[in-house]
């Protein structure tokens, strides 16, 4: 069993199934965008799903050295292809790469990228993509130009049945070129810093989500050595399992006293459990 | 969502393992995804049916050694079923069932249970369970009354003896009974009823008048019954039927069996 979130905090914030998305990541440079994509990555590798990452400002060996860091382990996965980095990055070096999906300076660069994107998912299914970032691709390219790119490849991968995320850094583009960005996707991801108080916070939260109910609240999280850990505004859990309730708890009143449970299974086992052991069941 | 099932009987030796075995084989060889965990945890015996030898129990799962996820074998492709069948087994070392039963005072036990019920949850979801079946201990003993508190669909065995009858319906009121109103649903499976015709190839006869008799007196409703056969009574081992003699009467019983529980099942929902 790979009980784990598609990307970080989603089984927190959404209720159900994430649907196949493409979905914008908006945040600040630094806040985390980055760890997150690879968080989202590593979270498809578990359950065996092919990924694709597209990079524009880190190498395939970056990319690498920094999955390890957080204990992302995709090796296995190398050797059974599912893990495949298209690399935008390394033209700028020279061309060097380690990856077979490598972005060549001899074409106009949205093409040479479309073309790799496709060689690389061209025998997979129900991939998840990562395109990191989209600020990187205005700054080589057209801004109508990139949202006709984005467009296209967030419909491919959705009609697919994938899962795609885009990051974009907020406060690098104007509120025309915003406005039209998040019209491409299905949903948006927004991240910021808030360093008002005593302690510095990074927030998280699902701005917008077709086809899913989600909570819209900022949610804290913080970068930890095992990667992107979104919190819980408040610790309720249930009285019978002890499992953290994160949408509306189940209440019952059971001799007099108020009880908040998970779900209205675990109210009744509660009331079953106490109806054979007494008060002893505690 | 999945349903769960938890299989109990007053006293031993009602053929409930057996039965629950080949129902957990029966209903993946219909397509369904089923997880089977061996709740008898002190005298567990899966590894006869299924020749496993697990790293990790349900036990380890317990004590909080491993996660459930490291307990379950899928036994699906070497049993060539349609669908899938995970089993969790529970250790038979004679010091795991010691140190379950006498060495934990009871707020491990509540806490290993509350941490079973968490793990039931996302057991169903992730592993997208249409029936989590709950092999029990006989008679009132924790684990067995845990195991049925955590179920939706109650499944009783006994065998038509006197002493069964008496020890069935005592249960039935002293614990099934307050389950009710917090809906559990019971039901009587029979088991090794003497005087049917096993041996007649299409005809498996079964006194309805003594099942008429039977649920008025215990109370609830016969949603099996199934004849004594000899050669598995007297077979030296295990067999999954369901499987290695799909036309077995017993196989045939079993089959009927499990598609009443998926109209109740369905009708639990």
């Amino acid at each position: 069993m790979k009980s784990c979130d598609v990307f970080p905090g989603s089984r927190r914030l959404i209720k159900g199934t994430v649907p196949p998305s493409s979905l914008l990541l908006i945040g600040p440079s630094g806040v985390g965008k980055t760890i997150f994509c690879k968080q989202f990555i590593y979270a498809g590798l578990l359950v065996s799903e092919p990924c694709i990452y597209v990079t524009t400002n880190e190498s395939p060996e970056e990319i690498e050295k920094s999955m390890k860091t957080f204990g992302f382990d995709f090796e296995p996965n190398k050797d059974n292809k599912l893990f495949r980095i298209v690399d935008g990055c390394s033209w700028k070096l020279g061309g060097e790469s380690s990856s077979k999906y490598v972005v060549d300076s001899q074409h106009d660069y949205l093409t040479s990228l479309s073309i790799e994107i496709k060689k690389a998912k061209q025998d997979l299914n129900n991939i998840r993509l990562v395109l990191d970032s989209v600020s990187e691709l205005t700054s080589r390219c057209d801004h109508g130009a990139v949202l006709n790119f984005l467009q296209m490849l967030t419909a491919r991968i959705r009609t697919e049945g994938g899962k795609a995320i885009c990051t974009v850094a907020s406060g690098a583009h104007d509120e025309h070129f915003m406005n039209l960005l998040r019209l491409t996707g299905d949903g948006i991801l927004e991240m910021k810093v808030d360093d008002s108080g005593k302690e510095f916070k990074r927030l998280l939260r699902i701005f917008s989500l077709r086809g899913a109910k989600h909570k819209t609240n900022w949610t804290p999280f913080e970068i930890t050595d095992k990667g992107i850990v979104v919190k819980s505004e408040t610790e309720l859990r249930c009285a019978l399992c002890s499992k953290l309730i994160d949408w509306e708890p189940v209440t019952k009143i059971v001799d007099g006293k108020k009880y908040c449970f998970d779900t209205l299974d675990c109210a009744n086992t509660y009331k079953k459990l106490k109806s054979i052991y007494g008060d002893s069941f505690e | 969502m999945g349903t769960t099932l938890a299989f109990h009987s007053y006293k031993g030796g009602t053929g409930k393992k057996t039965l629950v075995t080949n129902l957990a084989a029966t209903f993946a060889m219909m397509g369904k995804r089923v997880c089977l965990l061996d709740f008898d945890v002190y005298a567990p015996s899966l590894t006869m049916y299924f020749q496993h030898t697990p790293e990790s129990h349900l036990n380890d799962f317990l004590a909080g050694e491993a996660e459930i996820s490291d307990i379950l074998v899928d036994v699906s492709s070497e049993l060539g079923l349609n669908g899938k069948l995970f089993i969790g087994f529970s250790s038979p070392k004679k010091e795991d069932i010691h140190k379950i039963e006498i060495n934990h005072d009871v707020k491990w036990q509540f806490d290993a249970f509350k941490k079973f019920l968490a793990a039931k949850k996302e057991l169903i979801s992730e592993y997208e369970l249409d029936y989590l079946i709950l092999d029990t201990s006989p008679g009132i003993r924790y684990w067995a009354i845990n195991a049925i508190a955590a179920a939706n669909l109650l499944f009783l065995m006994m065998k038509v003896s006197e002493m069964d009858m008496v020890g069935t319906k005592k249960m039935i009121t002293e614990i099934y009974d307050s389950l009710i109103k917090y809906g559990s649903k019971y039901f009587i499976i029979l088991n090794k009823i003497s005087g049917a015709s096993p041996l007649q190839e299409f005809q498996v006869n079964v006194n309805e008048q003594m099942i008429r008799e039977i649920e008025e007196r215990v109370g609830s409703e016969v949603i099996g019954a199934i004849p004594c056969f000899c050669d598995i009574q007297f077979s030296s081992h295990e067999v999954l039927y369901a499987i290695k003699q799909p036309k077995h009467q017993f196989s045939k019983c079993v089959l009927d069996i499990a598609n009443k529980i998926e109209g109740k099942s369905k009708n639990s929902e």
